[in-house]
């Protein structure tokens, strides 16, 4: 079973990621704040993170450099979802160390099928 | 003698050089703009001096038609920015005369332009959308994939649905009402007769309905200005004074929708454009023999979105009539329908 923490405040996508990732099998923590990003990684050592861009107190671009400069942070997969889709935005994600970038609205199995092929 | 009616018929400054780049002749706004001194010569020395010699060479090209990417799709002359001295100026390539090119060059002011504004506006809609169309997205997929889920499941996507349904209406009236807010600083309204606005919009009606359009407007006095009393005193009169304040453009835009609708809808053989004076106000009348629309179906028509060129982010005819303070209604009598359009005089 892999461990996979959402980040994002919005509950009604919180709602169906939750579903679909324990759906799949996996353990599944939320938080909807950036501030408890770091320390839930440090604590629960996460397989993946799907990761809001735009949260409170801290961005998901700078989380996820956050999370990189974790030790063992390499290892972890950041996958982002957001609702920034220009070319320079999708280039920040990856620059910032993000293995997948999937912009909102989604397809569920689109989600579903980066998330596996990252840790499936 | 030619670079002097050069720089006299252009706004702004005027540099004028030979076709290597050396400076011939240059106007006093050319010399405050490029940072010289007052009185300044810089007849003989280089234009690269004060632009790039890429940038040049670019605009003689396109002057020259070496280059037709430089021409934009207006036909407007070939125009690049370029950094000089610091300072963000437009040098716009102004022709050939005589063997010399001829540069306009102008302050490029660094506000943000109505364009930017309208992309900015458009990014930002499309950006709030994108959130709450996901939730709503992945709820129904994840309802549509996972059909046996509990009660109690179902019920918390039903409401996520419903919840965001009512976000992205929110999302859109705001940036309805943003644009609204954005086209009243952005479009100023110019003084125009309303024979003259029914004339322009004629043509275009005609080209858009494929249905023959004429034109009924009163005598109106060359003397009569915008502001005049009624010349005819009793306010009903046809002559007189019919000045509006409109943006034309967007009053063509609704006036050619919505006799596009009136086409499709009761295929009136021809269609005629009234002009009136009612009281304190002009009547511009989109008439037609033949059976009239319905309120209901006018008031569609209205709240529908207008489209026009390539334009991505529009507004509605009930935006534009707001726009102006204006008002349309249905009427018919005998066998005439139309629709009046009724603008307040400027």
């Amino acid at each position: 079973m892999s461990r996979v923490l959402i980040v994002d405040d919005e509950p009604s996508i919180v709602a169906p990621l939750r579903f679909l990732m324990e759906q799949q099998g996996h353990a599944v923590t939320v938080l909807g704040d950036g501030a408890d990003v770091l320390p839930a990684v440090r604590e629960q050592r996460p397989d993946l993170v799907l990761l809001d861009v735009n949260l409170p107190s801290r961005s998901g671009y700078e989380l996820c450099e956050d999370i990189r400069n974790e030790p063992g942070g390499e290892d972890i997969k950041i996958v982002m979802l957001t609702v920034n889709s220009r070319e320079v935005d999708v280039e920040k994600g990856r620059a910032l160390g993000a293995d997948a970038y999937i912009t909102k609205p989604f397809g569920i199995q689109e989600v579903i099928d980066q998330v596996e092929g990252l840790i499936g | 003698v030619v670079v002097a009616a050069l720089m006299e018929a252009l706004d702004g400054g005027v540099v004028v050089c030979d076709g290597d780049g050396t400076v011939v002749g240059h106007d006093d706004a050319a010399t405050r703009l490029l940072g010289g001194e007052e009185g300044s010569d810089w007849a003989g020395t280089s234009v690269f001096e004060f632009v790039d010699e890429p940038v040049f060479a670019s605009l003689r090209a396109g002057e020259e038609g070496e280059d037709p990417e430089r021409r934009s799709g207006d036909g407007a002359p070939p125009s690049v920015l370029a950094s000089t001295r610091g300072e963000l100026l437009r040098w716009t390539a102004r022709g050939k005369q005589a063997g010399l090119v001829v540069l306009q060059v102008q302050r490029q002011p660094v506000e943000e332009g109505h364009g930017a504004v309208s992309h900015r506006l458009l990014r930002d809609l499309i950006e709030s959308m994108r959130a709450p169309l996901a939730s709503v997205r992945a709820a129904i997929e994840t309802m549509t994939h996972y059909p046996a889920m509990d009660a109690a499941a179902a019920e918390q996507f039903h409401r996520i649905i419903e919840e965001q349904a009512v976000a992205l209406s929110e999302t859109l009236e705001a940036a309805v009402a943003a644009y609204a807010r954005f086209y009243r600083e952005a479009r100023p309204l110019e003084t125009v007769g309303v024979p003259a606005l029914a004339r322009t919009l004629a043509p275009a009606l005609e080209e858009e309905t494929g249905v023959s359009v004429s034109v009924q407007a009163p005598e109106f006095p060359r003397e009569s200005q915008p502001g005049a009393a009624d010349s005819s005193g009793d306010g009903g009169g046809e002559a007189g004074g019919l000045w509006v304040q409109v943006d034309v453009a967007a009053i063509r835009r609704v006036v050619v929708f919505l006799g596009r609708r009136v086409a499709n809808a009761v295929r009136p053989e021809a269609l005629r454009l009234g002009v009136r004076r009612v009281r304190s106000v002009a009547a511009l009348d989109l008439e037609w023999e033949g059976a009239p629309v319905t309120t209901d179906r006018l008031n569609t028509w209205t709240s529908e979105t207008l489209s026009w060129g390539d334009t991505i982010v529009e507004m509605s005819a009930a935006d534009v009539l707001d726009h102006h303070d204006a008002q349309i209604w249905v009427q018919s009598d005998a066998d005439t329908a139309r629709l009046r359009l009724l603008l307040p005089l400027a």
